[in-house]
């Protein structure tokens, strides 16, 4: 599959779950193509497939079938490969490190990363642009959810990565944490990045370049059309 | 700042507009309550957290009833084991003038009628159907008309078997004894003079000190025919009735009276306590039945049983003070496992928990229904661990034998436990989840937490040693030796309480050392992190730990001291493994010296008007042989005894001083005064049977001491009996042998062994408890560490660095538990095992002993929990779904 400048690529992406007697489509042969610069929502209600798509593109699923491919930097690449200035991610549960302190959590990346110099500055001013410099020696528990969650973005932007995979990103943020959230996307996409945001608030899709939307495992352009 | 999350609604509890009406019955008949039974089998997790802590739990309260019981029994066993098989056998005893039957008769006489009366007497209470004994109550003259001799009379059913016949002519009458027959020139059908009365001599059998050994039916009677306590004179000859009618004749002829025993055999092997003491009760009814006037006040007229059973009570009586509150230990400990596992039920309900709580349930209803869901796990778990209670006592107890009520009260005591484990867990599980729901953060630390409680429990331990000082850490009562309370109260507080206060401070340090951390590389650094993170649970951890390590070196240190002093103590009083004794003197030889060195001991010297032994020794041989250890003298011994041989151009005889603070002393021996030189100084020295001094010189520097000094010629060696006697010279007379095995009454000091080997049960009781604990902490934080993993791994983190950072934090806490627990009960064994005095008559005083095997084992057994956990900590993390632990209230 040539992907060219497209960042990642996959073809009729399919997943089926079996819950007890049941069989799930999370994914029905998905198509998808995310280009450098852009700022993807992936919408659609709660059991779509949006989580499980973003895991496939992740590497921590695999689809029964289908094809996923990289492309510019990471070409021949496999997702489960690539580093976290490569590809972040925005998990629902967070996973923050309890025994970490903010501050350290945000700066880890760089620490692993053996870049120990964005693990000050960078950081700190991450964490200022997102409103929680302030806690930057409290522990997880010590902040509110909407706080932690904020953390965790600060740490998925930390590397400047090439892609940002992101689960409900503003699921506990008011409007003024939103935008905020939204305007440092749009920050990192201006360096060549893409962002894909799982969402399904309404709210936040204007803040996409573009909206895809799930619906039963099925991927469609545009937003879901509004229901009756 | 307080999240409520959701938001408990303001009409808690009442029916809200639109839900449909309850059916009768309430609340309690709805789904939640009426399926919770059956809701803990889909949580495997906690049905085996609940099921561990029970069982626990159980195995803690019941264990104490097993263990008096084996303890019991095992006390019985050792003393039947160190008596004759009969000893123990319940006995009815008459004594009275024989009968006359006007001459001996081969015709079967009338029974005695007090024999029908006890054979009754014993059948009626239950007891078998008693054997007879007659013997004469004093010596019986016998003559031939010209010499005379004396003689003991002994008659027992199945006599005849039992000796080696040298000649025999039918009938009844008297069997001599070969010496008893040649010194009064008698054999087989003459007949001898008892007084004016003529029996007749049926046979003469050999005697029965010739025979080696001595055959079972006679060990309860060799005092009859071995002279133990010297060679000269032998005792009477035993002159064998061949019925009791002839005894009586005998005894009615010669007007010795005559002892009528009764012996009913019972069954000893596995016999406990409780059996024992019925078997008392029915000897003491049989005894009032039989109308036998109670004229004795002698041993030998109950048989040993009662005395025995006496003894267990005192050794059982002491074990109970100290094991009863270790015991009481070890379940609340239990009890705070069981407790996690409230907390842990609520961690893993906690969706249905929150649902059911922002419904307005509250957390009496939450207990109640954490109970229903727990009930079946905890009764499982409870007979489980009185199972493994039974089965621990059987493997690992005194003994394998335990009264037949133990298990039920046992049982009981287990029961009990349940009901206040399930109270605490269900108490535990309603608050949690209530906590789990209305979760408080940002809250200042309350000055209740801040104070150092701990400061209680080392003043209680202070007040322990105090009053330890004023007494005794061992009391002996008649001859018992049992534990004081206090010496296993006083290692508890103090350990419980340093240990708090230690990790208390290493808490405080906590957060330097992460900062310092901050450095280092990834595994060291997120370690680090971990510990200096959960201070609450890292100083739990900590001080959880280092508690069972504490009390197991504690309890192991105190009872390799008390078996090793009490190994010593019997060494000093033989000198070697064995002393084969004599007053003969034999000659060094070459069979001799390789296996032991001779020693002469005179044991009636005097010094300014003090008694003193002195003991001859062969320098060259002396301390291959000699028990020793470094700690009885400033010097080695070969360096002690080499002194012995220096020639100082004195005119004295060199001298080993125990116990004489004068510089050189003149000591009388028989005709002899022998002026000492003093060359060297022992605290104690093997071979001291008295509270005298003793001196230790050269035999051949000694010289010839005459015969009214009262010498004794011992053999010290290590090996056996038989050896030594095959070794010595056939003219030697081997007065007596003593060996290490015989010094004590071991069952005297049983009681201090087990206290301390109970107190070590519990420690590594405790150590599965904290264990136990520590997985369960691992487990409930499994699943964030997983979340963490996870991402950290995204972010570079290698597998091999989060392995070493779990290694290093579980490392690091159990290490740090080790050495902290070990170095507080070597500091309370240090401060405590002067006062484990078993026996103050006898030296040495208490020989400090390092447990090193228990020491190897717990920090291997602390290595292997650390580095298995830190596995199973990162199997958990590496095989867990990603995908599935990252998504949202998966």
């Amino acid at each position: 599959m040539n992907v060219g400048v497209i960042v990642v690529a996959g073809r009729g992406l399919t997943k089926t779950y079996r819950r007890n007697a049941e069989r799930v489509h999370a994914l029905r042969e998905v198509d998808l193509s995310l280009r450098p610069g852009e700022l993807v929502a992936l919408v659609g209600p709660s059991g779509s497939g949006k989580s499980t798509l973003l895991n496939v593109l992740c590497g921590w699923e695999r689809a029964d079938a289908g094809a996923l491919a990289w492309g510019g930097e990471l070409a021949g690449r496999h997702a489960e490969d690539l580093s976290w200035g490569e590809l972040a991610l925005i998990p629902q549960a967070l996973g923050l490190l309890e025994d970490l302190t903010v501050g350290e959590n945000v700066s880890l990346p760089g620490r692993l990363a053996g870049q120990a110099d964005r693990g000050g500055k960078a950081a700190h001013e991450l964490m200022t642009s997102v409103g929680i410099a302030h806690l930057a020696d409290r522990y997880p528990r010590q902040a509110s959810l909407g706080e932690q969650q904020r953390c965790c973005v600060a740490r998925a932007l930390l590397l400047r990565p090439k892609i940002v995979l992101a689960d409900e990103p503003t699921a506990h943020q008011d409007a003024h944490w939103t935008e905020v959230i939204f305007t440092a996307f749009r920050q990192l996409i201006g360096t060549g990045s893409v962002c894909l945001i799982a969402t399904h608030n309404p709210e936040t899709w204007g803040y996409a370049d573009r909206i895809l939307s799930m619906h039963d495992g099925e991927l469609r352009t545009g937003a879901p059309a509004p229901a009756r | 700042m307080t999240l409520l999350e959701p938001t408990r609604p303001a009409t808690r509890g009442r029916t809200q507009a639109g839900t449909p009406p309850r059916r009768r019955g309430g609340v309690l008949l709805l789904p939640p309550w009426t399926r919770a039974p059956l809701l803990s089998f889909g949580q495997p997790a906690v049905i085996l957290a609940v099921v561990g802590a029970a069982a626990i739990l159980a195995c803690a309260s019941s264990s104490a009833a097993l263990f008096l019981s084996s303890a019991a029994s095992e006390s019985l066993r050792v003393q039947l084991a160190a008596e004759c098989d009969d000893a123990a056998y319940p006995v009815l005893q008459d004594i009275g003038p024989g009968r006359r039957f006007g001459g001996i008769s081969n015709e079967p006489l009338p029974v005695d009628p007090g024999t029908i009366r006890a054979s009754q007497a014993l059948t009626d209470v239950g007891l078998a159907a008693p054997y007879q004994v007659v013997d004469s109550d004093g010596s019986v003259p016998m003559s031939n008309g010209g010499g005379n001799t004396l003689t003991h009379l002994f008659y027992r059913d199945g006599v005849q078997e039992q000796i080696s016949v040298l000649s025999r002519v039918p009938g009844d009458g008297l069997l001599l004894p070969g010496g008893t027959a040649e010194r009064l020139n008698l054999t087989a059908g003459d007949t001898v003079l008892i007084d004016t009365t003529a029996v007749p001599v049926v046979g003469v059998y050999d005697d029965l000190f010739n025979e080696s050994p001595v055959r079972p039916y006679w060990c309860s009677y060799t005092t009859l025919f071995l002279n133990e306590a010297s060679v000269d004179p032998p005792p009477p000859g035993l002159v064998i009735a061949t019925t009791t009618a002839v005894a009586e004749e005998v005894s009615a002829a010669s007007f010795v009276p005559l002892l009528h025993t009764w012996v009913s055999p019972i069954e000893t092997d596995g016999l406990t306590l409780t059996e024992a003491r019925v078997i008392v009760d029915q000897r003491d009814r049989a005894f009032a039945a039989s109308g036998i006037e109670n004229r004795f006040d002698r041993r030998g007229d109950t048989g040993l049983l009662p005395e025995m059973v006496d003894r267990t009570t005192l050794i059982t009586d002491g074990l109970r003070g100290p094991v009863i509150p270790i015991a009481l230990g070890g379940s609340i400990l239990a009890l705070l496992l069981v407790a996690a596992a409230g907390s842990y039920w609520a961690d893993r309900r906690v969706r249905e928990v929150r649902l059911l709580s922002s419904r307005g349930v509250g957390p009496v209803a939450l207990a109640g229904k954490a109970a229903l869901e727990l009930a079946i796990p905890a009764i499982a778990g409870t007979v489980l661990g009185w199972l493994l209670a039974r089965w621990l006592i059987k493997a690992l107890g005194p003994s394998p034998v335990v009264d037949a009520s133990a298990p039920a009260q046992a049982g009981l005591t287990a029961a009990l436990g349940l009901v206040v484990g399930m109270v605490l867990l269900a108490s535990v599980a309603g608050l949690r989840a209530r906590g789990a729901t209305e979760r408080t953060i940002g809250v200042k630390r309350s000055w209740a937490s801040l104070l150092p409680w701990e400061l209680l429990l080392l003043a209680a331990a202070l007040a322990s040693w105090l009053q330890l000082r004023r007494g005794d850490g061992v009391v002996i009562e008649k001859n018992v030796a049992r534990v004081n309370l206090l010496l296993v109260s006083f290692p508890l507080l103090f350990l419980a309480g340093s240990a708090i206060l230690i990790v208390r401070l290493l808490a405080a340090v906590l957060p330097l050392l992460r900062r310092r951390a901050g450095r280092w590389r990834p595994a060291p650094y997120l370690a680090v992190s971990r510990v200096a993170a959960s201070r609450l649970i890292s100083a739990g951890l900590l001080a959880a730990v280092s508690m069972p390590i504490g009390v197991l070196v504690y309890g192991s240190a105190l009872t390799g001291t008390t078996e090793y002093t009490l190994e010593a103590k019997a060494g000093v009083v033989v000198g070697s493994d064995i002393a084969v004794i004599s007053v003969d003197r034999p000659a060094g030889s070459a069979a001799l010296d390789r296996l032991g060195t001779i020693v002469a001991r005179y044991p009636y010297g005097s010094t300014d008007g003090q008694d003193v032994t002195v003991l001859a020794i062969d320098p060259a041989t002396f301390p291959d042989y000699a028990y020793w250890d470094d700690r009885f003298a400033a010097t080695p011994l070969a360096e002690l005894v080499g002194a012995l041989s220096a020639d100082d151009g004195s005119p004295g005889v060199n001298a080993i001083s125990m116990g004489i603070s004068g510089e050189n002393p003149t000591v009388a021996l028989g005709m002899r005064d022998v002026d000492m030189d003093v060359v060297g100084r022992a605290d104690t020295f093997p071979g001291r049977r008295t509270p005298d001094p003793m001196l230790i010189v050269r035999a051949d520097e000694l010289g010839e001491i005459d015969r009214t000094a009262g010498r004794f010629t011992e053999i010290w060696s290590t090996s056996t009996e038989a050896d030594v006697r095959e070794a010595l010279p056939e003219e030697i007379r081997v007065l007596r042998v003593q060996s290490t095995d015989t010094v004590f009454r071991v069952a005297n000091f049983l009681s201090v062994s087990w206290t301390f080997g109970y107190l070590q049960a519990l420690a590594a009781f405790v150590g599965a408890v904290a264990i136990g604990g520590l997985l369960l902490y691992l487990e409930t934080r499994q699943r964030t560490r997983v979340a963490s993993y996870a991402l950290a791994r995204r972010m570079g983190l290698k597998p091999a660095s989060h392995l070493r950072s779990l290694i290093l934090e579980l490392t690091l806490l159990l290490g740090l538990a080790f050495v902290v627990g070990g170095a507080l009960a070597w500091s309370a064994v240090l401060v405590v095992y002067r006062m484990l005095e078993i026996d103050p008559t006898r030296p040495p005083g208490p020989l400090l002993t390092v447990p090193a095997i228990t020491v190897i084992a717990a920090a291997a057994a602390t290595l292997a929990v650390a580095l298995l956990t830190a596995a199973y900590a990162q199997r958990a993390a590496s095989r867990a779904d990603m995908a599935e632990v990252l998504r949202l209230g998966s």
